[in-house]
C-alpha cells in the first residue's frame, strides 16, 4: 500500500490510529502488529506467500536471536544461520537473476527465475539482520517477546522504504512509550508535509521524467536533456525524503522517535557530506556492519580503501540488480576516495566551489542510477554534452519548461533548508519578531496566484493569514505556545487537500524506491 | 514466628516473577503492567518512578552489561502482558484500581477489537480488491487470434485502370454485446487486406501520377488544408513527426465527452479550443483519432458522442472528409496487466470506428500494422511505457498517413 493512496489515508491510518488510542497499553503493540500485517498483505495480495515468508523471517530471527542470548558458546553458530537465512532470502530473491543473465551472456544456458521481489525486502532484511548483530555483539537485549520484535520489524510506517531503524533505536519505546499531544501534533504536521513533498513535488517533476523517457532520449534536445536529469534528481530527493517523512510522522503518532533519514543533501559541498545527509539509516547500516567489521580506517590505508571499495559496490549493488548500479557504487567510491585524499578539505574551505562541485556530480551520478539500459545511458549522457545529434522536435524545451520550469524552481527552493527555517521561525514568534509581517508576504503571495493563474476561487485563501495573524495578536502570551501548534493547520490543510486532489485525478506515480 | 508469608496483604507474585523480597523482609513496591522488572546488581529492586517522573535509566558499564547479558539469558521467556484474569485479581486485591476503571478496560479494549473488525471489513469492500489491475484472463492471450476485422471495399480508380480489390467481409459488431467474443473472423484477413491494398495501391501509382480515390498517396499540398483531431499520440505526432502544412487540435488525455472543453497543446495551436479550430478555415479532411481515455465509459455512450461528433465536423465544415484513425495497440506487457486498456478492448472499440466508415465522406484507416509485432501488440521496442511510441516512430506514422490519403 502507497501511502500517498486513498486506500492508505482514509481506510487504513484513520482505523489504525482510533484502534490503537483505544487499545490499552500492552496491547497496543499487539494492534500495530495487526495493521502491519493487513498493511503488508495488501501490499502482497498478488504474492501471498510473500506474507508467510516475512512472517516467518520474523519466527526464524526470533528464535535465532534467543539461541544467541543462551550465550552457551554456540552464539556465532547461530549467528550465521540467521544472516544466512535473511542474506540468503535477500540474494535469492533479487540477485539470482542478475547473475543467471550474466551467466546466460558467457554461455551457460540457464533459465531465469523471474521471481517478484517480494516488498521491502531489501529494507527488512537490513533491519533484522542489524538485530541479530547487535544481539550478537551485546548491544541490545534479547527480545524476547515475538510480538515486540514483530512489531519492531514490521511496523507498517518503515516496513517498506522507511528509515532502517535498528533496535536500540526504538528498543526502550517498543516496551513504554507515551504520546505527548505536542509530539502527536508534530507527528501529524510531518506526515502532511512529507505527503505533500511526494504528492505535490515528487510526482509533478517525475512527469517530465516519464515524459523524456516516453519520447525517446534520442530525440530530445540537450537542455531538455538537463532539464530531465535535474527534474530526475529532484523528484527522487521528494519522492523518498516525503516518504521517510511520513514514516517518521507516524512514527511520532504512535509515540516512535524514527531517526531522521535526510538532512538537505542537495546543499552539501562534498559527495563525503552528501552521503552523511543523504539516506542516513543506510549510510549508518553499511558503516556498522560493513565498514567497522572489515576494519574502517584502523589498518592502513590500502586497507581503508580497499574497505571503502566494498562498502560502497555492495551500496550501489543493494540499490538494484543491474551493472548500472554497480558502476554507480564504483563512481561514488571514485569521488569519495579522491575526497579523501584531500579534495574534500579543499572543497569545504571554498564553499561555492564545493556547490559547483556537486551541481555537476548530483545529476551525473544519478544519471547512472537512473538509466539501467548502457546504450540508453551513452545517448543520454552524449545528449547532456552537445554530440548527441539535434533533437526531433526544435525548441522542445520550451514546451518542457512552459509545462514543467514552475515546479523546477519551486522544487529548487525546497532544496534548500530555507522552507524549513522559515516554517520554524514562524512558529517561534517571540524569538523572530520579523515573523509578524510575514502574513503580508503570504497575502501577497496569494494574491499574485490568484491573478497569474487565474483561478478566482483560490482568492477564498486571502482570509487565512490575515485572520491567524490577528488571533495570533490575541491571544494571551501563556496561551501562545498552544495556540501556536495550530498555527499551521490551514496550509497544511491546504497542502492535504491539494496531495488527496492529486491523488484522486491520478497523478500519482509509484515510488521509485518500491523496486527495493 | 515471623514466617515470611508471600501472601500478605493478599498479593501473589505474578507467574514468572521472581520472588520479591529485600533484606529486612518488606515488600517493595510492584511495578506497573508492562513495565520491565528493574534490577539492580544485587538483586534488590529499585524504586518504580512515580507517575510523571522519568524512569530511571539502567547502568551501562561492561559489568553490569554482561551481567545483565547473563541474568537476561537465564530468565525465563517474559510475559510482557499478564493475563486477563490474573491482572483482574491483582487489581481487585491491591485495590489500586477500582471496578469502575476495570469496566473501562474492558470496553476500551472491546471497542478496539471491534474497530479493527470493522476495519477489516470495510477494507474488504472498498479497498482491497480495487488494487490489483490484472487481466482476467490469466494467460497471455495473442491478441491476432480475438477480434474482430473490418469491412473495408477499397477501390482504386486511376486515369487508365481500374483494379477494385475486396476484403473479406468480417462480423458484424453489435454495440451491445461488448467485449466481442473470440472466433469471429480472423484478424489476419485484416493485415492480409491492407497489404493486398498496399500492393494494389502501389501498382496503381507506378502507372499514374496524380491517383485518386482510398488509399492513395498523398498528392502535393495535400495536407495544406488538413485538420488532425487527437490526444496524446496526435501531440506526439505534431510535435515528432508534423505533417506538413497539416493543423492540430491535440491535447494529452482528449476524449469526446470533453472535446469542447479541451485547450489544444500543440506548439502552434496553443490555447485553441475545439470550436475555434473548427472555425479556423475550411478544411477538405479531418483525421480523428480518439477512443483510447474513454475505454472505461459505456460503449454506446461513446459511439454515440462520435456520431455527435462526426454530425458536427461534418456541419462546421461541409466540405470535408472525415477520416478515422484506429487508435493504436499497447504492448504485451501492458496488455497483459491492465484489465481495462488492452488489446482486446482496443480492438472491439476500433471495429465500432470503423462502422462510421461508409467510403463516400467517412473513411476509416489502421495504423497499427505498420507498429505491432506478430502478436498484435504495440512492438516492445518501439515504445518506453507500452501505449506511446518513441518520437522516432511518429515519422513512420507520417509515412503511412501520407499513404493512405483520400484523394476525390
Amino acid at each position: 500500500m502507497v501511502f500517498s493512496s486513498f486506500a492508505f489515508l482514509l481506510w487504513f491510518l484513520p482505523f489504525c490510529l482510533i484502534a490503537y488510542m483505544l487499545m490499552q497499553k500492552p496491547q497496543k503493540n499487539l494492534v500495530l502488529l495487526i495493521f502491519s500485517i493487513v498493511f503488508y498483505a495488501y501490499g502482497a495480495v498478488e504474492t501471498p506467500l510473500y506474507l508467510w515468508l516475512i512472517l516467518g523471517s520474523v519466527v526464524i530471527n526470533w528464535g535465532c536471536g534467543m539461541m544467541i542470548g543462551r550465550r552457551d558458546g554456540r552464539e556465532k553458530l547461530w549467528l550465521t544461520l540467521g544472516l544466512i537465512w535473511d542474506l540468503g532470502n535477500l540474494f535469492v530473491f533479487k540477485y539470482t537473476d542478475f547473475f543467471i543473465q550474466n551467466l546466460n551472456a558467457i554461455g551457460f544456458r540457464l533459465p531465469l527465475t523471474n521471481l517478484v521481489l517480494p516488498l521491502g525486502i531489501s529494507f527488512f532484511t537490513f533491519q533484522i539482520a542489524s538485530y541479530l548483530i547487535d544481539v550478537y555483539r551485546g548491544q541490545v537485549d534479547v527480545e524476547y517477546d515475538l510480538i515486540d520484535l514483530g512489531t519492531y520489524i514490521l511496523m507498517f510506517p518503515q516496513l517498506i522504504a522507511g528509515p532502517i531503524v535498528r533496535f536500540s533505536d526504538v528498543q526502550k519505546e517498543l516496551h513504554e512509550r507515551r504520546v505527548r499531544p505536542e509530539e502527536f501534533h508534530e507527528g501529524v504536521q510531518l506526515f502532511i508535509i512529507g505527503l505533500g513533498r511526494k504528492v505535490l513535488l515528487a510526482n509533478m517533476l517525475g512527469l517530465l521524467w516519464t515524459d523524456l523517457q516516453s519520447v525517446g532520449y534520442d530525440a530530445i534536445s540537450g537542455k531538455a536533456a538537463w532539464m530531465g536529469i535535474i527534474a530526475y534528481s529532484m523528484q527522487l530527493y521528494f519522492d523518498f525524503s516525503g516518504y521517510s517523512q511520513m514514516a517518521i510522522g507516524m512514527g511520532l503518532m504512535f509515540g516512535f522517535h524514527f531517526p531522521k533519514n535526510f538532512d538537505h543533501p542537495y546543499i552539501s559541498t562534498t559527495m563525503t557530506e552528501f552521503w552523511r545527509r543523504w539516506h542516513i539509516t543506510l549510510g549508518t547500516w553499511f558503516k556498522e556492519y560493513v565498514y567497522f567489521p572489515l576494519g574502517g580506517n584502523r589498518k592502513g590505508k590500502r586497507r581503508m580503501y580497499l574497505n571503502m571499495f566494498i562498502v560502497w559496490t555492495l551500496t550501489g549493488f543493494w540499490h538494484g540488480a543491474d551493472w548500472n548500479f554497480l558502476l554507480w557504487g564504483m563512481l561514488l567510491f571514485c569521488l569519495l576516495s579522491i575526497e579523501k585524499a584531500g579534495l574534500g578539505k579543499a572543497l569545504e574551505k571554498r564553499k561555492w566551489l564545493g556547490h559547483l562541485y556537486m551541481l555537476f556530480w548530483i545529476p551525473m551520478s544519478w544519471l547512472l542510477f537512473a538509466i539501467t539500459d548502457m546504450k540508453q545511458l551513452g545517448m543520454y549522457f552524449s545528449k547532456l554534452w552537445g554530440f548527441g545529434g539535434p533533437a526531433l522536435m526544435a525548441k522542445d524545451y520550451v514546451k518542457y519548461w512552459g509545462t514543467y520550469g514552475k515546479w523546477l524552481i519551486i522544487g529548487l527552493i525546497f532544496c534548500t533548508a530555507f522552507p524549513e527555517k522559515l516554517f520554524k521561525a514562524m512558529k517561534e514568534r517571540q524569538k523572530y519578531p520579523a515573523s509578524r509581517y510575514f502574513w503580508i508576504v503570504e497575502t501577497a503571495g496569494i494574491a499574485a496566484y490568484v491573478i497569474i493563474a487565474q483561478k478566482w476561487w483560490f482568492a477564498l485563501l486571502l482570509v487565512v493569514p490575515y485572520l491567524r495573524e490577528m488571533l495570533c495578536r490575541r491571544v494571551p502570551k501563556q496561551n501562545i505556545k498552544r495556540f501556536l501548534q495550530f498555527f499551521w493547520v490551514p496550509e497544511l490543510a491546504v497542502v492535504l487537500f491539494a496531495s488527496m486532489y492529486c491523488i484522486y485525478m491520478g497523478m500519482n506515480n509509484p515510488f521509485l524506491y518500491f523496486r527495493f | 514466628m515471623s514466617e515470611k508469608q508471600p501472601e500478605r496483604n493478599g498479593r501473589r507474585p505474578a507467574d514468572g516473577e521472581r520472588p520479591q523480597r529485600s533484606a529486612n523482609g518488606e515488600r517493595p513496591r510492584r511495578t506497573a503492567d508492562g513495565e520491565r522488572p528493574r534490577r539492580t546488581a544485587d538483586g534488590e529492586r529499585t524504586r518504580r518512578a512515580a507517575d510523571g517522573e522519568r524512569p530511571r535509566r539502567p547502568r551501562t558499564d561492561d559489568a553490569h552489561r554482561t551481567r545483565r547479558a547473563a541474568e537476561v539469558a537465564e530468565r525465563p521467556v517474559r510475559r510482557a502482558r499478564p493475563e486477563g484474569s490474573r491482572a483482574v485479581e491483582r487489581s481487585a486485591a491491591q485495590s489500586q484500581r477500582s471496578d469502575d476503571a476495570k469496566k473501562k478496560t474492558i470496553i476500551r479494549s472491546a471497542a478496539a477489537v471491534a474497530v479493527i473488525v470493522l476495519f477489516l471489513i470495510v477494507g474488504k469492500i472498498f479497498f482491497w480488491n480495487q488494487d490489483s489491475t490484472k487481466n482476467t484472463q490469466g494467460n497471455e492471450v495473442s491478441v491476432a487470434e480475438v477480434g474482430v476485422t473490418t469491412t473495408t471495399e477499397i477501390t482504386t480508380t486511376t486515369a487508365e485502370t481500374t483494379t477494385v480489390t475486396t476484403t473479406e467481409a468480417t462480423a458484424e459488431v453489435h454495440f451491445e454485446t461488448y467485449p466481442l467474443t473470440a472466433g469471429d473472423a480472423d484478424a489476419s484477413t485484416q493485415t492480409q487486406a491492407v497489404t493486398d491494398a498496399d500492393a494494389a495501391q502501389t501498382e496503381a501509382v507506378t502507372t499514374e501520377a496524380a491517383a485518386t480515390g482510398f488509399p492513395v498517396n498523398a498528392p502535393e499540398g495535400y495536407f495544406n488544408d488538413a485538420l488532425f483531431i487527437g490526444d496524446s499520440r496526435t501531440v506526439g505526432q505534431a510535435c515528432f513527426g508534423p505533417i506538413e502544412g497539416a493543423t492540430y487540435f491535440a491535447t494529452v488525455g482528449l476524449a469526446t465527452y470533453k472535446i469542447d472543453e479541451a485547450v489544444s497543446e500543440v506548439p502552434g495551436t496553443d490555447g485553441m479550443s475545439f470550436a475555434d479550430a473548427l472555425a479556423m478555415k475550411q478544411f477538405t479532411k479531418v483525421y480523428i483519432m480518439l477512443g483510447i481515455n474513454e475505454l472505461g465509459n459505456d460503449l454506446n455512450m461513446t459511439m454515440n458522442n462520435f456520431k455527435n461528433l462526426i454530425a458536427r465536423i461534418q456541419q462546421a465544415q461541409p466540405n470535408a472528409v472525415i477520416i478515422i484513425e484506429a487508435n493504436l495497440h499497447v504492448s504485451a506487457i501492458r496488455h497483459n496487466s491492465d484489465a481495462l486498456v488492452n488489446n482486446t478492448v482496443i480492438n472491439s472499440f476500433n471495429a465500432g470506428l470503423a462502422q462510421f466508415a461508409d467510403n463516400n465522406k467517412i473513411y476509416y484507416i489502421d495504423v497499427n500494422p505498420v507498429f505491432d509485432d506478430a502478436n498484435g501488440c504495440l512492438t516492445a521496442e518501439y515504445t518506453s511505457d507500452g501505449t506511446h511510441p518513441y518520437a522516432n516512430q511518429y515519422a513512420n506514422w507520417a509515412d503511412f498517413i501520407r499513404k493512405n490519403a483520400v484523394v476525390k
